[in-house]
């Protein structure tokens, strides 16, 4: 297995539009460190796609962004992995799925019995708000920046030499001290914001090998 | 369903509802498997108590529940 990354990157709505552009941290730090990344872009996000390049780059680490449910993760709008049927393209690789819900059972079902693969992601549904006026440039957006900076952490922890669990506590840890500043910075929206952090920072879950790095 | 659970469901969603209205109208939540929703989106789920409905309910619940058994300032006071 290679040390390098795949991550998906989907744009067909303005929820997968935000997390793509966010992702750009991710790429940074992985440059930094000489990781090599590979980017499946719109479009590029689909089944076919993703089956052929891991197979062919066998890439240590899987940054997932887009949809998801349970037992199945989502690229351009169609299904990318589904429980039973390609989750074995997982197994024993470092994961990371900022997709609702895929930890709890998906996430789950690819780490029995695993060695060396872990999986991080969300047992509910991953929640972020966005500001309407930055729809046309998400990264000025600073509410959206509360709840994709600190997810973003833990890739950019990983890729920064941390294990699995110190980048899923670094993450965790980023949004306690968001909600902290959040409901200091009390306004009529704190509330609402701090309650999607919170589920965010209880949904978070890892499944398999705690211990690994990249 | 009792009605007394019944009235209670709909307290619940007075009660969550009466949140989602006080926050500004710029703000869009991220939530499932569908673009993000305006709080009058986010109101009707609620009021339907569709899916995504319950999920908004749910993570209102989460986080009282969080508040009321100190589990919120317990980790907040370790950051």
């Amino acid at each position: 297995m290679r040390r390098e990354i795949l991550i998906t990157l989907p744009r067909h709505d303005d929820v997968t539009e935000y997390l793509s552009q966010f992702s750009q941290q991710i790429e940074d730090s992985a440059n930094e460190k000489g990781i090599k990344i590979k980017k499946l872009k719109d479009k590029e996000a689909n089944q076919k796609e993703f089956e052929k390049v891991i197979k062919k780059l066998d890439c240590r680490m899987i940054v997932f962004n887009g949809h998801g449910s349970a037992e199945e993760i989502r690229g351009q709008k169609e299904i990318i992995v589904k429980l039973g049927v390609n989750d074995n393209l997982l197994k024993e690789r470092i994961v990371y799925a900022r997709s609702c819900h895929v930890a709890s059972k998906l996430g789950k079902e690819c780490t029995k019995n695993t060695k060396e693969g872990c999986f991080i992601g969300y047992d509910r549904p991953f929640q972020f708000y966005v500001d309407m006026q930055w729809l046309g440039n998400p990264l000025k957006d600073n509410i959206a920046r509360l709840f994709l900076q600190s997810s973003n952490l833990i890739p950019i922890s990983i890729i920064k030499g941390d294990s699995t669990s110190d980048a899923n506590e670094n993450s965790k840890r980023q949004i306690l001290k968001n909600i902290n500043k959040v409901l200091r910075d009390l306004n009529a929206e704190s509330f609402k914001i701090a309650e999607a952090l919170w589920n965010n920072y209880e949904g978070q879950v890892l499944h398999g090998n705690p211990d690994v790095k990249l | 369903m009792t009605e007394e659970n019944k009235e209670i469901n709909e307290e619940l969603k007075e009660v969550v509802i009466m949140r989602i209205e006080a926050i500004p109208s710029n703000l869009r939540l991220s939530i499932g498997s569908e673009e993000s929703l305006n709080k009058e989106q986010m109101i009707e789920h609620v009021r339907k108590g569709d899916e995504t409905g319950k999920q908004i309910i749910n993570s209102h619940l989460s986080f009282m529940k969080a508040i009321a058994r100190g589990e919120l300032t317990k980790a907040l006071a370790s950051v």
